[in-house]
Protein backbone atom coordinates (compact mmCIF):
# COMPACT_ATOMS: atom_id res chain seq x y z
CA UNK A 1 0.00 0.00 0.00
CA UNK A 2 2.80 2.34 0.69
CA UNK A 3 4.36 1.67 -2.34
CA UNK A 4 1.30 2.71 -4.13
CA UNK A 5 1.67 5.76 -2.27
CA UNK A 6 4.89 6.74 -3.42
CA UNK A 7 4.45 6.14 -6.83
CA UNK A 8 1.21 8.65 -6.58
CA UNK A 9 3.63 10.65 -5.00
CA UNK A 10 6.44 10.58 -7.34
CA UNK A 11 4.26 10.68 -10.66
CA UNK A 12 2.20 13.90 -9.21
CA UNK A 13 5.66 15.15 -8.62
CA UNK A 14 7.27 14.11 -11.92
CA UNK A 15 8.23 17.77 -13.54
CA UNK A 16 5.83 17.71 -16.28
CA UNK A 17 3.15 16.68 -14.51
CA UNK A 18 3.78 19.85 -12.36
CA UNK A 19 4.14 22.23 -14.68
CA UNK A 20 0.55 20.52 -16.61
CA UNK A 21 -0.90 21.33 -13.25
CA UNK A 22 0.88 25.15 -13.03
CA UNK A 23 -0.32 25.96 -16.65
CA UNK A 24 -3.98 24.22 -16.02
CA UNK A 25 -4.60 26.50 -13.27
CA UNK A 26 -3.02 29.76 -14.62
CA UNK A 27 -5.33 29.32 -18.46
CA UNK A 28 -8.73 28.50 -16.03
CA UNK A 29 -7.85 31.69 -13.92
CA UNK A 30 -7.05 34.23 -16.42
CA UNK A 31 -9.59 33.00 -18.62
CA UNK A 32 -12.01 32.93 -15.54
CA UNK A 33 -11.13 37.11 -14.17
CA UNK A 34 -11.32 38.16 -17.90
CA UNK A 35 -15.64 39.25 -18.06
CA UNK A 36 -15.49 39.76 -13.92
CA UNK A 37 -12.86 42.64 -14.48
CA UNK A 38 -14.41 43.51 -17.65
CA UNK A 39 -18.16 43.56 -15.71
CA UNK A 40 -18.06 44.19 -11.63
CA UNK A 41 -21.33 44.47 -11.56
CA UNK A 42 -22.45 42.02 -13.16
CA UNK A 43 -20.09 39.80 -10.95
CA UNK A 44 -21.55 41.24 -8.05
CA UNK A 45 -25.20 40.01 -9.29
CA UNK A 46 -23.75 36.82 -9.57
CA UNK A 47 -22.69 36.72 -6.14
CA UNK A 48 -25.84 38.28 -4.96
CA UNK A 49 -27.56 35.33 -6.53
CA UNK A 50 -25.88 32.85 -4.31
CA UNK A 51 -27.68 34.30 -1.15
CA UNK A 52 -24.84 33.97 0.91
CA UNK A 53 -22.39 36.65 1.55
CA UNK A 54 -24.16 40.08 3.19
CA UNK A 55 -25.11 42.76 1.27
CA UNK A 56 -22.27 45.12 2.62
CA UNK A 57 -19.54 42.62 1.32
CA UNK A 58 -20.76 41.72 -2.53
CA UNK A 59 -19.36 44.58 -3.97
CA UNK A 60 -15.64 44.32 -2.34
CA UNK A 61 -15.61 40.66 -3.19
CA UNK A 62 -16.56 41.10 -7.02
CA UNK A 63 -14.19 44.00 -6.94
CA UNK A 64 -11.01 42.35 -5.62
CA UNK A 65 -11.73 38.41 -6.35
CA UNK A 66 -11.04 38.78 -10.16
CA UNK A 67 -7.92 40.73 -9.65
CA UNK A 68 -7.16 37.39 -7.14
CA UNK A 69 -8.12 35.41 -10.08
CA UNK A 70 -6.30 37.49 -12.98
CA UNK A 71 -2.72 37.99 -10.85
CA UNK A 72 -2.64 34.31 -9.39
CA UNK A 73 -2.97 32.81 -12.68
CA UNK A 74 -1.20 34.82 -14.23
CA UNK A 75 2.16 34.38 -11.59
CA UNK A 76 1.31 30.65 -11.55
CA UNK A 77 2.37 30.17 -14.90
CA UNK A 78 5.45 32.39 -15.19
CA UNK A 79 6.75 30.68 -11.84
CA UNK A 80 7.06 34.06 -9.29
CA UNK A 81 5.51 33.47 -5.86
CA UNK A 82 4.18 29.82 -7.33
CA UNK A 83 3.33 28.51 -3.44
CA UNK A 84 1.51 32.10 -2.72
CA UNK A 85 -0.50 31.47 -5.49
CA UNK A 86 -1.19 28.24 -5.66
CA UNK A 87 -2.51 28.58 -1.87
CA UNK A 88 -4.26 31.36 -2.93
CA UNK A 89 -6.24 29.43 -6.02
CA UNK A 90 -6.59 26.20 -3.68
CA UNK A 91 -8.38 28.94 -0.69
CA UNK A 92 -10.70 30.55 -3.65
CA UNK A 93 -11.54 26.63 -5.20
CA UNK A 94 -12.51 25.55 -1.66
CA UNK A 95 -15.22 28.81 -1.45
CA UNK A 96 -16.05 27.74 -4.88
CA UNK A 97 -16.93 24.37 -3.98
CA UNK A 98 -19.02 25.26 -0.73
CA UNK A 99 -21.07 27.98 -2.49
CA UNK A 100 -21.85 25.82 -5.68
CA UNK A 101 -22.46 22.50 -3.02
CA UNK A 102 -24.60 24.75 -0.90
CA UNK A 103 -26.48 26.29 -4.43
CA UNK A 104 -27.27 23.07 -5.48
CA UNK A 105 -28.43 21.46 -1.97
CA UNK A 106 -30.79 24.81 -1.35
CA UNK A 107 -31.98 23.83 -5.39
CA UNK A 108 -31.31 27.91 -6.61
CA UNK A 109 -31.51 28.18 -10.17
CA UNK A 110 -28.67 30.38 -10.62
CA UNK A 111 -26.38 30.84 -13.32
CA UNK A 112 -22.84 29.85 -12.18
CA UNK A 113 -21.06 32.95 -12.56
CA UNK A 114 -17.74 30.94 -12.82
CA UNK A 115 -16.58 32.13 -16.51
CA UNK A 116 -19.17 33.84 -18.09
CA UNK A 117 -21.67 35.99 -16.64
CA UNK A 118 -24.07 36.36 -19.67
CA UNK A 119 -26.52 33.83 -20.86
CA UNK A 120 -23.93 31.89 -18.81
CA UNK A 121 -24.18 28.02 -17.43
CA UNK A 122 -25.98 26.75 -14.97
CA UNK A 123 -24.92 24.99 -11.94
CA UNK A 124 -24.49 21.55 -12.14
CA UNK A 125 -22.31 18.70 -10.45
CA UNK A 126 -20.07 18.76 -13.52
CA UNK A 127 -18.43 21.95 -12.12
CA UNK A 128 -18.05 20.76 -9.31
CA UNK A 129 -15.83 17.87 -10.15
CA UNK A 130 -14.09 20.51 -12.86
CA UNK A 131 -13.55 22.45 -9.20
CA UNK A 132 -12.10 19.60 -7.51
CA UNK A 133 -9.82 18.18 -10.01
CA UNK A 134 -8.35 22.34 -9.84
CA UNK A 135 -8.15 21.81 -6.52
CA UNK A 136 -5.70 18.92 -6.94
CA UNK A 137 -3.63 20.66 -9.81
CA UNK A 138 -3.53 23.19 -6.97
CA UNK A 139 -1.85 20.73 -3.88
CA UNK A 140 0.40 19.43 -6.70
CA UNK A 141 1.67 23.30 -7.33
CA UNK A 142 1.54 24.57 -3.79
CA UNK A 143 3.84 21.02 -2.90
CA UNK A 144 6.05 20.66 -6.15
CA UNK A 145 5.66 23.63 -7.90
CA UNK A 146 9.02 25.28 -7.39
CA UNK A 147 10.67 22.33 -8.93
CA UNK A 148 10.42 23.78 -12.46
CA UNK A 149 10.45 26.53 -14.24
CA UNK A 150 10.26 28.50 -11.03
CA UNK A 151 11.89 32.27 -10.46
CA UNK A 152 12.67 31.87 -7.08
CA UNK A 153 12.24 28.92 -4.66
CA UNK A 154 9.99 31.23 -2.26
CA UNK A 155 10.87 33.62 0.18
CA UNK A 156 12.66 32.59 3.28
CA UNK B 1 5.68 20.12 4.59
CA UNK B 2 5.31 23.26 7.70
CA UNK B 3 7.78 24.95 5.87
CA UNK B 4 6.26 25.45 2.62
CA UNK B 5 3.09 26.14 3.89
CA UNK B 6 4.92 29.26 5.82
CA UNK B 7 6.22 30.01 2.84
CA UNK B 8 3.03 29.90 0.87
CA UNK B 9 1.52 31.76 3.56
CA UNK B 10 3.65 34.57 3.52
CA UNK B 11 3.52 35.08 -0.57
CA UNK B 12 0.11 34.82 -0.54
CA UNK B 13 -0.19 37.87 1.84
CA UNK B 14 2.16 39.62 -0.13
CA UNK B 15 -0.35 38.91 -3.80
CA UNK B 16 -2.95 39.77 -1.54
CA UNK B 17 -2.09 43.49 -0.10
CA UNK B 18 -0.96 44.19 -3.43
CA UNK B 19 -3.96 43.20 -5.52
CA UNK B 20 -6.35 44.51 -2.66
CA UNK B 21 -4.57 48.34 -4.19
CA UNK B 22 -5.00 47.40 -7.62
CA UNK B 23 -8.08 46.26 -7.63
CA UNK B 24 -9.59 48.98 -6.23
CA UNK B 25 -7.42 51.51 -7.96
CA UNK B 26 -8.95 50.41 -10.89
CA UNK B 27 -12.06 50.37 -9.70
CA UNK B 28 -12.12 53.96 -8.03
CA UNK B 29 -10.66 54.87 -11.65
CA UNK B 30 -12.87 53.50 -14.29
CA UNK B 31 -16.40 54.15 -15.63
CA UNK B 32 -17.90 50.81 -15.04
CA UNK B 33 -16.63 51.04 -11.46
CA UNK B 34 -19.18 50.25 -8.73
CA UNK B 35 -19.20 51.49 -5.14
CA UNK B 36 -17.43 49.28 -2.30
CA UNK B 37 -20.86 48.87 0.00
CA UNK B 38 -23.88 47.95 -2.08
CA UNK B 39 -27.43 47.96 -0.19
CA UNK B 40 -29.90 45.52 -1.06
CA UNK B 41 -31.63 47.43 -3.32
CA UNK B 42 -28.91 47.35 -5.40
CA UNK B 43 -29.59 43.95 -6.58
CA UNK B 44 -33.74 43.27 -6.02
CA UNK B 45 -34.94 44.29 -9.43
CA UNK B 46 -37.52 47.23 -9.38
CA UNK B 47 -40.08 47.78 -11.70
CA UNK B 48 -43.84 48.82 -12.13
CA UNK B 49 -44.23 46.01 -14.61
CA UNK B 50 -45.40 42.36 -14.01
CA UNK B 51 -43.51 39.48 -14.06
CA UNK B 52 -44.18 36.73 -16.52
CA UNK B 53 -42.76 33.37 -16.55
CA UNK B 54 -40.96 31.30 -19.51
CA UNK B 55 -43.70 29.02 -19.69
CA UNK B 56 -46.63 31.52 -20.13
CA UNK B 57 -43.75 33.55 -22.21
CA UNK B 58 -43.40 30.29 -24.50
CA UNK B 59 -47.34 30.30 -24.84
CA UNK B 60 -47.33 33.76 -26.68
CA UNK B 61 -44.30 33.06 -28.51
CA UNK B 62 -45.95 30.13 -29.77
CA UNK B 63 -49.34 31.72 -30.46
CA UNK B 64 -47.39 35.21 -32.10
CA UNK B 65 -48.84 37.29 -29.58
CA UNK B 66 -46.29 38.93 -28.17
CA UNK B 67 -43.32 40.66 -28.81
CA UNK B 68 -40.21 40.08 -26.98
CA UNK B 69 -37.73 43.09 -25.54
CA UNK B 70 -33.97 42.04 -25.48
CA UNK B 71 -32.66 45.36 -22.85
CA UNK B 72 -28.87 43.85 -22.99
CA UNK B 73 -26.34 46.02 -25.01
CA UNK B 74 -26.26 45.27 -28.63
CA UNK B 75 -23.41 43.02 -28.46
CA UNK B 76 -25.25 40.24 -26.63
CA UNK B 77 -28.38 40.95 -28.49
CA UNK B 78 -25.89 40.01 -31.48
CA UNK B 79 -24.51 37.28 -29.93
CA UNK B 80 -27.56 35.42 -29.20
CA UNK B 81 -31.62 36.74 -28.50
CA UNK B 82 -34.87 35.24 -28.32
CA UNK B 83 -36.23 34.17 -32.09
CA UNK B 84 -38.35 37.59 -33.22
CA UNK B 85 -36.85 40.00 -30.34
CA UNK B 86 -36.01 43.95 -30.74
CA UNK B 87 -33.06 45.02 -28.92
CA UNK B 88 -34.24 47.91 -26.53
CA UNK B 89 -30.62 48.41 -24.23
CA UNK B 90 -31.64 49.86 -20.87
CA UNK B 91 -28.83 52.01 -21.12
CA UNK B 92 -29.63 53.52 -24.56
CA UNK B 93 -31.88 56.77 -25.21
CA UNK B 94 -33.68 54.92 -28.18
CA UNK B 95 -36.25 53.08 -28.33
CA UNK B 96 -36.27 51.81 -31.85
CA UNK B 97 -39.02 50.62 -33.84
CA UNK B 98 -40.60 49.89 -30.32
CA UNK B 99 -41.90 53.36 -30.35
CA UNK B 100 -43.71 53.04 -33.46
CA UNK B 101 -46.19 50.56 -32.05
CA UNK B 102 -47.78 52.01 -29.24
CA UNK B 103 -50.90 52.77 -30.69
CA UNK B 104 -51.62 49.22 -31.35
CA UNK B 105 -50.53 48.42 -27.43
CA UNK B 106 -48.84 44.74 -27.90
CA UNK B 107 -48.08 42.93 -25.01
CA UNK B 108 -44.33 43.52 -24.63
CA UNK B 109 -41.91 41.07 -22.50
CA UNK B 110 -38.50 42.42 -21.73
CA UNK B 111 -35.80 40.34 -20.81
CA UNK B 112 -32.28 40.72 -20.26
CA UNK B 113 -29.92 37.47 -18.22
CA UNK B 114 -30.82 36.29 -15.30
CA UNK B 115 -28.08 37.87 -13.68
CA UNK B 116 -29.17 41.23 -15.15
CA UNK B 117 -32.81 41.44 -14.51
CA UNK B 118 -32.45 44.55 -13.32
CA UNK B 119 -31.89 45.82 -17.04
CA UNK B 120 -35.05 43.79 -17.85
CA UNK B 121 -36.62 45.80 -15.29
CA UNK B 122 -34.90 49.52 -16.48
CA UNK B 123 -36.26 49.25 -19.72
CA UNK B 124 -39.87 47.87 -19.06
CA UNK B 125 -40.20 51.18 -16.98
CA UNK B 126 -39.37 53.39 -19.95
CA UNK B 127 -42.04 51.42 -22.06
CA UNK B 128 -45.07 51.63 -19.49
CA UNK B 129 -43.76 55.27 -19.20
CA UNK B 130 -43.84 56.35 -22.85
CA UNK B 131 -47.63 54.66 -22.54
CA UNK B 132 -47.33 50.94 -23.21
CA UNK B 133 -49.72 49.22 -21.11
CA UNK B 134 -49.19 45.36 -21.45
CA UNK B 135 -45.17 45.55 -20.26
CA UNK B 136 -43.66 41.99 -18.86
CA UNK B 137 -40.22 41.21 -17.54
CA UNK B 138 -39.59 37.53 -18.26
CA UNK B 139 -38.89 36.21 -14.85
CA UNK B 140 -35.08 34.35 -14.88
CA UNK B 141 -33.91 36.10 -18.38
CA UNK B 142 -32.90 33.85 -21.26
CA UNK B 143 -31.49 31.04 -18.98
CA UNK B 144 -35.19 30.22 -18.29
CA UNK B 145 -36.28 30.41 -21.84
CA UNK B 146 -33.83 28.21 -22.94
CA UNK B 147 -33.85 25.95 -20.45
CA UNK B 148 -37.39 25.14 -22.19
CA UNK B 149 -35.50 24.42 -25.40
CA UNK B 150 -37.80 27.51 -26.91
CA UNK B 151 -35.56 29.26 -30.04
CA UNK B 152 -32.75 31.79 -30.25
CA UNK B 153 -31.17 33.10 -32.56
CA UNK B 154 -27.97 34.86 -33.73
CA UNK B 155 -27.30 38.09 -35.28
CA UNK B 156 -28.51 41.74 -35.59
CA UNK B 157 -31.93 41.38 -36.97
CA UNK B 158 -35.39 39.80 -35.06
Amino acid sequence: MSDAIRMVEKVLSYKYVVFAARLILGVVFIYASLEKIQNPAGFAQAIYNYRMLPEGLINVMAIILPWLELVCGTLVIVGVFVRGSALLIGAMLAIFIVALSSALMRGLDISCGCFTLEGGRGIAGKTLVEDVLLLLCAAIALLHGTRVFSFRRGLN
Amino acid sequence: MGDILARAVKEAAIIVAVVVVVAMGVNFTRDEGIPLIAGAEDFTIRTNAEFMVAKDAGTLFENGAAIFVDAREPRLFEAEHIEGAVNVPSAGEDLGEVAYMIPADPVLICYATEAAEREAGVTADRLLEIGFKRVYVLRGGLESWKALGLPTVEGTGP
